[in-house]
This record gives structure tokens, C-alpha cells and sequence, in this order.
């Protein structure tokens, strides 16, 4: 296999590996919090692995890589702020 | 002179090397920007209801099978990356490859249909619609949404699958390809995002 082959291989195991991290968050016994914005993060960090090794904005594409970087962001945001808000009321 | 495909479709590509070279056209990337874009707005007013309802939004939660919702990630995540395989494998003009993990990918990327059928067929014979509550609308609008793509996902893969067996694998091809994996990615990643927001994001108690 070659090398940007291998780089998506990579890229799967660790996407799998982190959904089944998440599976363990959902049954585990942490708390709502902690655990629902844990797998907000690990979510986030898959999309970014998406988009770096499946689309392959890892070789530095611009101006796609930023377009890619601030929809993370305001994606974490939304996701995290407005559930943190949700919980507080 | 003819000319092996693999030095047709790198000759191609290399005309544009030198700098980080985008995969597939960038009409898709715009495409694909403008569509995530959307998908943004949706969670920001999938997020705002729920904030507003915790209570609801949490009830109806609880009525889904996030077991389901795992399946179909873990079945797009694996569908994806025989996709991009067969990216790299059109690259390297070896067509019989570029075939056999497009249709593996195609494949692979069905059992998402078989789930979401199960499980949408599974919520309406327990008298669960659109209607039922605001959650439940959210869950079938996004759902039935990011459903779509992957039906119009699945039909450009099988244009893909035509066109590796009857055209050039050259740098057209390559481009080809590329855009229509572009999508398919997209469409696993939005469904990264769309699993946890709607089965995962647990109320405090």
C-alpha cells in the first residue's frame, strides 16, 4: 500500500476507534456534561480527520483548508455553547 | 503512441503540481461548502429549540436507538474509505481496482439505507411522525435531509463505477472521481455531526 493509501488507512482505524470510544461514553457512567461535550470534541476531531485525509485538505489546499477549519469551528461552537446553555436553564 | 493510463492520468495531474493541489474541482468544493453551510444553520436551529425545550428534546432522545446510529457511522465511515482507496487507485490508473472499491464502497454504503429504513419504519409503526413533537420533527427533517444527499451520493458512485470501466483513466477521470468522493465525504461527515447532536446530546439530570 502506498503512503497517502496508507495515510486514509490510518485515518479509518482511528475514525472507527473513536465512534466506538463514544459507543463507551454513551454507556459508560460519566456525567451528562463531561460526556456529552467529550463526544462533541471527538466528533469535531473526526470531521477534521475527514477532512484532512478522506478529502484530503491535509496537503494544505487553501483557501478550502480555512473554509474547512472555521466551519469546524463555528460547528463546536453551536453545538457546545447552545447545549451548555440548554443545561443551565 | 498509447500510452499506459497510470503515466496518462499523472502527466495530467502533474501539469498543476508545484503547489497543494485540491482534490476534485473546485465547483464541488464550492458546492460542498455551501451545503455544509446549510447544514450549519440547521444544527444552530436544532440547538436553539432544544435549548428552549430541553425537557422535550430529551424525551424524545431517549426514544431513539443510538446502537442504530453507531451501525450507520461506522458503515459510512468504511464506505468512505473505500472510496478514497479507489481514488488512489484511479491515480495510479489501475482500473479493475478503481471498480472493485467503488462498488465495495457502493456496497458497504447501502447498509446505511437498509438501518434507516428499519429505523424510520420501526418509529412510524409506533405511531411516532413528523408530528409528534418538535424533536421529532427536527429528527425526520435533518434526517430525511442528510438521506437525500446520501441517495444522490449513491447515484453519482455508480455513474463513477460506469465511467471506470468504459472511459480513460486520465487526469479527467482522476478529477472526476475525486469530486464525486468529495461528496460521498461529506456526506459522512455531516452524519458525524448529525448522530451525536440528535441521539447523544444528553439533559443533565
Amino acid at each position: 500500500m502506498n503512503t497517502p493509501a496508507l495515510a486514509v488507512t490510518r485515518a479509518w482505524f482511528a475514525l472507527v476507534a473513536l465512534s466506538v470510544v463514544v459507543f463507551a461514553l454513551i454507556e459508560g457512567d460519566a456525567p451528562a456534561r463531561v460526556a456529552t461535550i467529550a463526544i462533541v470534541l471527538i466528533a469535531v476531531f473526526k470531521v477534521r480527520l475527514v477532512f484532512l485525509y478522506f478529502m484530503e485538505l491535509a496537503t494544505g489546499a487553501m483557501p478550502w483548508r480555512r473554509v474547512a477549519t472555521i466551519w469546524m469551528a463555528v460547528v463546536l461552537a453551536i453545538l457546545i455553547g447552545l447545549y451548555t446553555y440548554g443545561a443551565g436553564t | 503512441m498509447l500510452r499506459p493510463e497510470s503515466v496518462t492520468a499523472h502527466d495530467d495531474l502533474n501539469r498543476v503540481s508545484g503547489r497543494p493541489r485540491l482534490a476534485g474541482d473546485e465547483g464541488v468544493w464550492f458546492f460542498v461548502s455551501a451545503d455544509i453551510t446549510l447544514f450549519a444553520v440547521l444544527f444552530l436551529l436544532f440547538m436553539i429549540e432544544r435549548a428552549k425545550a430541553v425537557d422535550v428534546f430529551e424525551a424524545g432522545r431517549r426514544q431513539l436507538t443510538p446502537e442504530l446510529g453507531l451501525l450507520n457511522t461506522l458503515i459510512l465511515l468504511t464506505s468512505s474509505w473505500l472510496v478514497a482507496l479507489a481514488v488512489h487507485h484511479a491515480r495510479d490508473g489501475r482500473r479493475d481496482a478503481v471498480t472493485r472499491y467503488l462498488i465495495a464502497g457502493m456496497a458497504v454504503g447501502a447498509g446505511f439505507a437498509v438501518t434507516k429504513v428499519f429505523e424510520y419504519w420501526g418509529k412510524i409503526a409506533d405511531g411516532i411522525t413528523l408530528l409528534s413533537s418538535d424533536f421529532f420533527s427536527f429528527y425526520f427533517a435533518l434526517t430525511g435531509l442528510h438521506f437525500l444527499h446520501f441517495l444522490v451520493g449513491l447515484g453519482v458512485l455508480a455513474v463513477c463505477v460506469g465511467k471506470s470501466r468504459r472511459d480513460a483513466l486520465d487526469g479527467r477521470f482522476v478529477i472526476w472521481i475525486e469530486s464525486s468522493g468529495c461528496y460521498w465525504h461529506m456526506v459522512d461527515l455531516l452524519w458525524i455531526i448529525i448522530f451525536p447532536m440528535i441521539y447523544l446530546l444528553r439533559a443533565p439530570l
